[in-house]
């Protein structure tokens, strides 16, 4: 199989909420695998709701998803709550927006990590302290016994957010989904945590669904972006090199684009 | 001159102020009164003003506990107790003029006996079926016949104020040494003097002393003992024994201790045969020399000294030694020997084995004993009782209960073993007892209701009670009681514990005080009080 | 603040050790009435002098604190557990079972307490032995106390059910009763433990108020609920200040309570 050309996930979803219909309308998606697909739009616009549909969490928010999943040739939406179980977290990781509001702040790093980890794998606590310090210092974070013990109030916010994205790829998903995960960081530090994504897209050939409304971020990284608007595709393209270069003006262009109804 | 006289009418003001003053007894109700009509009081409050304003036709004087003529010069009660005959006073007004006669005596007796009236007052003269006879024989001359006999007749009518049959004010018209001049609800009744009234003193001065009483609606006692000493009231008829003991530290001048009062404080035990209890713990109870050996071993005089502060007396019976014709004076107090009363319950086929006192059947005796919860006096009393019976090995277990769900335990569910209460005693004349008494009676408290008397001495008490109110003669009817008291002694169906000081408090400007022990303690002859 | 901890530590400790060696410290017998001296100033037999009944104040207030000290923690564990279990679940089942529970526990908060005692009380055997009887007091103080505590594990459980961190953790696969004990309990821990120490003080105040209902700590056993009722007539003018021992206890040991307390929400 060459992992360059299958699909990873292709989806066609329509998602409604208790309070509010059609928030996502026959919504298609295509990620092949290894690929960093950017996923743009305002706020409001369904972006997150694309994220919880695949992770079949959409009930925690009240909503329904409707449609087609396909993940890894299997339609998700079909899955059993315990066939899903067994897919988060292992199959597919997400990344939130704010790390200080979602990691706990009461339970030390090392505690919720170790945590992730035994949820989908067997063995001695050996293995699991290898792989929690092997996946730490691929997201450049130390993983001494002194990190280990802190909570996420005596870190920074970019350690933390290394820390969730960490607990993200601990089980190497072939899936990513990160949602706004450089929204809350100061600007070093975002170019550090996007040279991350694509260090493990491009080491660990983990694919990335990457949501965001920064332009300019997603132009980075991507390798092809999707726009959405008021739960609907508007415009799906590849990002060139060429793009790259000129991109500021494009996508001046395309914020134009998107604040269009 | 025109200055002048300003300052005249100034000073004159200023005077008359300063007298009114002088001449103003101020006093707290300790709650709203709910009537103003004399044959409807049942509350304090009501009862307060019909004193002061009602004139009646006989008075007990409160000192000598005697009858005394007010109204009627003279009266005569007939030997089958049902008639009493007054001879009226001449020439008396009522306070808005209208002239006084037996008619209004016919009109009174006949409003209280009314059935449609419902009036308290008219209950204690209710002894059995039929309608009341009055006879006009002249305005100053009238003869009452009550359907049955009524004890001690002539008595019940001190409580009996007089009202007008002809007066447009009604029962507001009256004939007492004071009349309601005003009032405002939550906030004071103002009585003001009777021009009319027909009392004289000694020296031909026309009573009362007073000018107006001023009674403040006051329910906190505490507020009114700090009345009391900043001078703002000037008397306070009864005062509980730690308030009395803190007037008494602060300001001794103020404070009067009239002596053992007819007021009981007592203990009992359920004897009532369906009652939720244990049935070896009934045998108990139903025991006489169980009961006795709980009176003899309760310190009486450590009750009065620590749980009264020194004021209250030991009880002896149901009549209290204060009620100088009733007490039956053979009774010696109840002496208190814990020896003498193991002895008894040896004697009994109880044991004291190691510190636990068993009956006869190896049950160890442990019981409790329910009371009022709040009332500091009867918990401290069921506290120190529990370690006085701990000495005989009994192990008391003292429970405050709500006064509610107490009274539902003691009279519907009777699922207590012992109780401690007190009993407000009001009546001189002990016939008021007779319901507790019979045995067939709802107020029986140790066993209600019995259908045949269920001991020899209760078929007795009985007999006797039944005896005494049957005599009109007033020594037979004392011999009766003389001995229902000893019964109750003997048996001890009540442990009597404490009979309660009366206590009083009152203004060193008010002179003519006599306090009594019978209500109302401090201005039973408010007539003939004063103020400097 | 740190001193402020210390010294509430310390509070807190002597006055533990001296209830726990109540009878080293006084006599031994906090009932025995001494009617010859009752209602007694100190005295070199008496410390504290004596209460009106005669009975020794030191030794009553120290077997008092023991009582009072010893099981308002008890009943406040009871309510807290209560509370949680209810207020928790409802919390993080949310929908109609948080509705149902919430319109319960509000109903609850508005019952006419004093009116269900009298019939809880009446219910109770009458000759339960005085530490049975403080125990029940204590116990229904304790079944009745979670209301309060319910609405605010309620509120926080909610917050969590609708937080990140459910959505990251569940994200990973955590489910069922591991997310619970791992994630949400731990979450809750100092809500819980504030709720707990706030109960304290409070079910000590509700013992004295059950007391003149006839539900407190049974005759002849003394508590700090029994110490305050006799202020209830106390002047302040008398002098006499050894009467306000037991209540300068109980406020160093409010206050105590309070300042851990206070240092527990920082550190949230």
């Amino acid at each position: 199989m060459n992992a360059e050309h299958t699909s990873l996930l292709s989806l066609r979803v329509s998602v409604d909420y208790a309070n509010q219909q059609g928030v996502l309308q026959d919504v298609c998606l295509e990620l092949k695998r290894g690929e960093i697909l950017g996923l743009v739009g305002q706020s409001g616009s369904g972006k997150s709701t694309i994220a919880l549909s695949i992770l079949r969490l959409l009930h925690m928010k009240k909503g329904v998803a409707r449609g087609l999943i396909n993940f890894s040739g299997r339609n998700l939406l079909d899955l059993s709550e315990r066939e899903m179980r067994s897919l988060r977290g292992k199959e597919i990781g997400l990344v939130l927006q704010s790390p200080l509001s979602s990691l706990n702040p009461v339970l030390s790093i090392g505690k919720q990590l170790r945590e992730a980890w035994r949820i989908h794998a067997e063995g001695d606590s050996k293995l699991c302290s290898d792989v929690i310090a092997q996946t730490l210092s691929s997201v450049a974070l130390p993983h001494d016994k002194d990190f280990l013990r802190r909570r996420v109030s005596q870190i920074s916010v970019g350690q933390a957010q290394r820390v969730l994205i960490a607990m993200a790829v601990l089980h190497h998903p072939s899936l990513l989904i990160a949602d706004e995960p450089t929204s809350a960081l100061d600007v070093v530090t975002q170019t550090e945590i996007l040279d991350l994504f694509r260090k493990l897209n491009q080491k660990l050939g983990i694919a990335i669904l990457y949501i965001s409304h920064d332009l300019l971020s997603v132009g980075a990284i991507c390798d092809r972006i999707a726009v959405l608007v008021a739960g609907k595709i508007v415009e799906e393209l590849p990002v060139t090199q060429e793009l790259r270069t000129t991109s500021c003006a494009y996508l001046q262009q395309l914020s134009g684009f998107i604040r269009t109804p | 001159m025109r200055r002048a006289s300003a300052i005249i009418v100034l000073l004159l003001v200023f005077i008359a102020n300063a007298w009114a003053q002088a001449g103003e007894l101020r006093l707290c109700l300790h709650a709203e009164p709910k009537t103003f009509n004399p044959i409807q009081v049942v509350d304090e409050p009501s009862e307060t003003i019909r004193y002061l304003t009602g004139g009646v036709l006989l008075r007990v004087n409160r000192t000598t506990q005697q009858l005394q003529p007010e109204l009627a010069t003279s009266w005569r009660v007939s030997k089958d107790g049902r008639t009493i005959t007054f001879r009226l006073r001449d020439h008396i007004y009522f306070s808005d003029g209208t002239p006084f006669s037996s008619a209004d005596v016919e009109y009174t007796v006949k409003q209280m006996m009314d059935p449609a009236a419902h009036s308290p007052t008219g209950d204690a003269f209710r002894s059995g079926p039929g309608d009341v006879i009055t006879n006009v024989i002249s305005p100053t001359e009238i003869s009452i016949t009550f359907p049955a006999p009524v004890a001690s007749l002539d008595r019940q009518f001190d409580q009996v104020a007089i009202m007008s049959a002809h007066s447009p004010k009604k029962e507001l018209a009256v004939l007492g040494p004071f009349y309601l001049a005003d009032y405002k609800p939550g906030a004071y009744v103002l009585l003001n003097r009777n021009p009319n009234y027909w009392k004289k003193d000694a020296s031909g001065r026309q009573l009362p002393y007073l000018n107006s009483i001023r009674l403040e609606v006051q329910p906190n006692r505490d507020i009114e003992t700090l009345e009391l000493r900043r001078g703002d009231i000037d008397l306070i008829n009864s005062i509980d024994a730690e308030s009395y003991d803190k007037l008494n530290a602060a300001a001794p001048q103020l404070t009067h201790d009239s002596g053992q009062s007819f007021d009981t404080e007592q203990m009992w035990f359920n004897q009532v045969a369906k009652a939720p209890v244990p049935d070896y713990k009934k045998a108990w109870f139903r025991s006489t020399a169980f009961r006795r050996a709980v009176s003899e071993a309760i310190n009486r005089s450590d009750l009065c000294r620590i749980a009264f502060l020194g004021r209250a007396t030991p009880a002896i019976g149901p009549v209290s030694p204060a009620n100088h014709f009733w007490f039956n004076a053979k009774l010696v107090p109840i002496s208190y020997d814990p020896a003498a009363a193991l002895t008894q319950l040896q004697g009994d086929g109880f044991r004291k084995e190691g510190g636990t006192l068993e009956d006869r059947a190896g049950n160890p005796v442990e019981f409790s004993i329910v009371t009022n919860a709040g009332n500091k006096y009867r918990e401290r009393m069921a506290t120190m009782i529990q370690q006085d019976l701990a000495k005989l090995g009994m192990k008391v277990n003292v429970v405050p209960l709500d006064f509610p769900s107490l009274i539902e335990r003691i009279t519907q569910t009777f699922n207590y073993e012992a109780v401690l209460l007190g009993l407000t005693n009001v009546d001189w004349d002990p016939n008021g007892q007779m319901n507790v008494w019979l045995s067939s009676s709802e107020n029986h408290q140790w066993n209600p209701k019995e259908a045949a008397p269920e001991t020899p001495w209760e078929a007795q008490l009985d007999r006797l009670v039944r005896a005494q109110a049957q005599s009109m003669d007033p020594k037979k009817r004392k011999q009766y009681f003389d001995q229902v008291q000893e019964i109750v002694y003997d048996h001890a169906p009540f442990i009597y514990l404490v009979n309660k000081n009366a206590l009083s408090a009152y203004s060193t400007s008010l002179t003519g005080m006599q306090p009594s022990v019978l209500r109302p303690q401090t201005y039973w002859n408010i007539e003939t009080i004063a103020k400097r | 603040m740190k001193v402020a901890r210390a010294i509430a530590v310390a509070v807190l400790l002597v006055v533990s050790l001296c209830a726990l060696f109540a009878g080293k410290l006084s006599s031994p017998d906090y009932a025995f009435q001494y009617r010859e001296v009752p209602d007694a100033a100190p005295s070199s037999a008496h410390l504290l002098g004596t209460d009106d009944l005669g009975r020794d104040r030191l030794s009553r207030t120290l077997y008092g604190t023991r009582i009072s000290l010893s099981l308002a923690p008890i009943a406040a564990l009871i309510s807290i557990s209560l509370a949680s279990l209810i207020g928790g679940l409802a919390g993080f089942l949310g929908g109609w079972p948080e509705r149902i529970t919430m319109a319960v526990t509000d109903l609850f908060l508005c019952l006419p307490w004093l009116f269900l005692l009298l019939i809880a009380r009446s219910l109770l055997p009458l000759n339960a032995a005085p530490l049975t009887s403080v125990l029940i007091t204590f116990l229904t103080l304790g079944l009745l106390g979670w209301a309060a505590a319910a609405r605010v594990i309620c509120t926080e459980a909610r917050e969590f059910r609708t937080s990140d961190i459910l959505l990251q953790a569940r994200a990973t696969g955590q489910h069922g009763w591991r997310l619970l004990t791992m994630q949400f309990v731990p979450r809750l821990r100092p809500v819980l433990f504030a709720q707990f120490l706030i109960s304290i003080p409070v079910f000590i105040l509700s013992e004295a108020n059950l007391g003149i209902l006839g539900m407190g700590v049974a005759e002849p056993l003394p508590s700090w609920g029994s110490s305050l009722r006799e202020l209830e007539s106390f002047s302040s003018f008398s002098g006499e200040w050894w009467k306000l021992v037991p209540f300068t206890l109980l406020v160093l040991v409010v206050v105590s309570f309070q300042v851990l307390l206070s240092r527990e929400e920082i550190s949230l």
